[in-house]
């Protein structure tokens, strides 16, 4: 009983130490690359990560206005109401631009 | 199965944070004020003949013009970011020199030239580009820019599809006239003084938008808040399946457990004993799940850059950067996945055995 409990403190003792020793390591691996980064945003003074670039509105964010996604096209507002994901048939749920005809 | 779940509830807040960490590091570097002209809500190009009376506003220090837009490559079916910048200007040689390794600067303003990202250089190698590419411009004619650099890899998360070159290159590919630019800059010496200067150009030109760097912050707060965005979906769908875990062992002692209290409690064991047995026990599984949990978590975010997860946040498009995300270890995210974690198997596992450990032991035999 004894041996098995002091098997499983050093077991958790030791896991302890590896988070340690992890964390030891990410910090020592990945380097601080703030200043450059910084200087490239006040170089080209946009925003956002490029992340993500499947659109204007997406790749600049915080340039997106609330027209942002009707300018690419007024059927793509369905994707923000839940119309579309409940749209069983256009008789039963009709979307507001069936409606509006 | 607590281990996993602790796991993916860490992962999705590590990233959150991370993209967080990156862009509040560079928020500072953003100009104050940005004015963009709406027509019939869109955004249009806005006329330089506005440069005269956005300096004249006491406040306002400088005003820059800025010429950038998206160019879409159909055969990759990407969208780049070209931003033009004034080659001659001596700030932009010496940010080019920092930002760019081997940069050629004689070769960028002799000839129509250009400095990419490097998800930029991988996409026009793929599509056998080697020193050059074929813009089509706005009027359908090729206008070939060679390459004069890329973008040192640290910075990739932020130019990865980036393509800066001369400005009038821009405006050729673009098609925008030389009096006009895609929007303004201003820069503002005193802080407190935005709100005056925003009111100004708003009376001055009604049919703008101006965005400030505070209303950037906000933005970015907004979309990595719990409040909001794929975070929120992400992690109430992992707390939903922590919880129905923990509703399931709260729920009720198994017939074994019972049996395992009933004999405890037939040898002697006081109800106290017993849940000061089962409080150790819970408490060492639970300590134990979370940090194996936050060990595979860091490994799977910091080292092997989030495989599935990334993709998540990646979206669909095709031009991605690589996903090294800068190492944050905020002990707030690690505080929640604790108080998330433990203290609540914990009590999952200790109000149920003190309801059986209250009954005779017979009782609970039976």
């Amino acid at each position: 009983m004894i041996k098995r409990s002091t098997y499983f403190i050093t077991a958790f003792v030791s896991l302890i130490a590896l988070a340690g020793f992890q964390i030891t390591l990410l910090k020592k691996t990945h380097a601080d690359h703030a200043p450059i980064k910084r200087a490239f945003v006040a170089f080209s003074s946009l925003p956002d990560l490029a992340i993500a670039n499947e659109a204007l509105f997406v790749r600049f964010r915080s340039y997106a206005d609330t027209f942002s996604l009707f300018s690419n096209g007024p059927e793509l507002l369905e994707f923000a109401p839940s119309t579309f994901t409940y749209h069983h048939g256009h008789t039963h749920n009709p979307s507001r631009i069936e409606r509006a005809r | 199965m607590l281990c996993f779940i602790t796991f993916l509830i860490a992962s999705v807040l590590f990233i959150a944070h991370s993209i967080k960490y990156e862009l509040s590091l560079t928020i500072d570097a953003l100009p104050e004020l940005t004015l963009q002209n709406l027509q019939a809500g869109r955004h249009q190009n806005i006329s330089l003949e506005h440069l005269d009376a956005l300096l004249d506003i006491h406040g306002v220090s400088k005003v820059i013009p800025r010429v950038w837009g998206f160019y879409y490559f159909d055969n990759a079916g990407v969208n780049f970011s070209v931003m033009g910048i004034d080659a001659f200007d001596h700030q932009s040689k010496e940010h080019l020199e920092k930002l760019v390794a081997q940069f050629d600067f004689e070769r960028f303003v002799s000839t129509p030239s250009m400095v990419v990202g490097e998800g930029v250089l991988r996409v026009l190698k793929e599509n056998y580009y080697k020193d050059y590419f074929n813009f089509i411009t706005h009027e359908g004619r090729f206008e070939k820019v060679s390459l004069a650099g890329v973008f040192d890899a640290k910075t990739s998360l932020e130019s990865n599809d980036m393509i800066f070159m001369p400005q009038k290159n821009v405006r050729t590919i673009l098609g925008m006239r030389d009096d006009e630019a895609t929007d303004i800059l201003l820069r503002v010496a005193n802080k407190d003084e935005i709100p005056t200067i925003l009111g100004k150009i708003k009376a001055l030109y009604p049919s703008s938008r101006i965005i400030t760097k505070e209303a950037m912050r906000v933005s970015y707060q907004s979309l990595f808040d719990y409040k909001s965005g794929v975070f929120l979906a992400l992690f109430l769908a992992s707390l939903v399946t922590f919880l129905l875990i923990v509703f399931d062992r709260a729920s009720g002692l198994s017939s074994e457990e019972k049996r395992e209290v009933g004999i405890l409690k037939a040898v002697g064991w006081q109800t106290n004993d017993i849940l000061r047995e089962k409080f150790y026990e819970a408490g060492i599984i639970s300590l134990g799940a979370f940090v194996c949990a936050i060990i595979l978590a860091l490994f799977f975010v910091y080292t092997l850059q989030a495989p599935l997860l990334r993709d998540i946040f990646t979206g669909y498009s095709i031009l991605k950067p690589t996903f090294a995300l800068p190492f944050v270890l905020d002990t707030q995210t690690l505080c929640v996945i604790f108080f998330l974690s433990v203290p609540i198997y914990i009590a999952a596992i200790l109000v149920p055995s003190w309801k059986i450990a209250t009954l005779d032991a017979d009782e609970v035999m039976r």
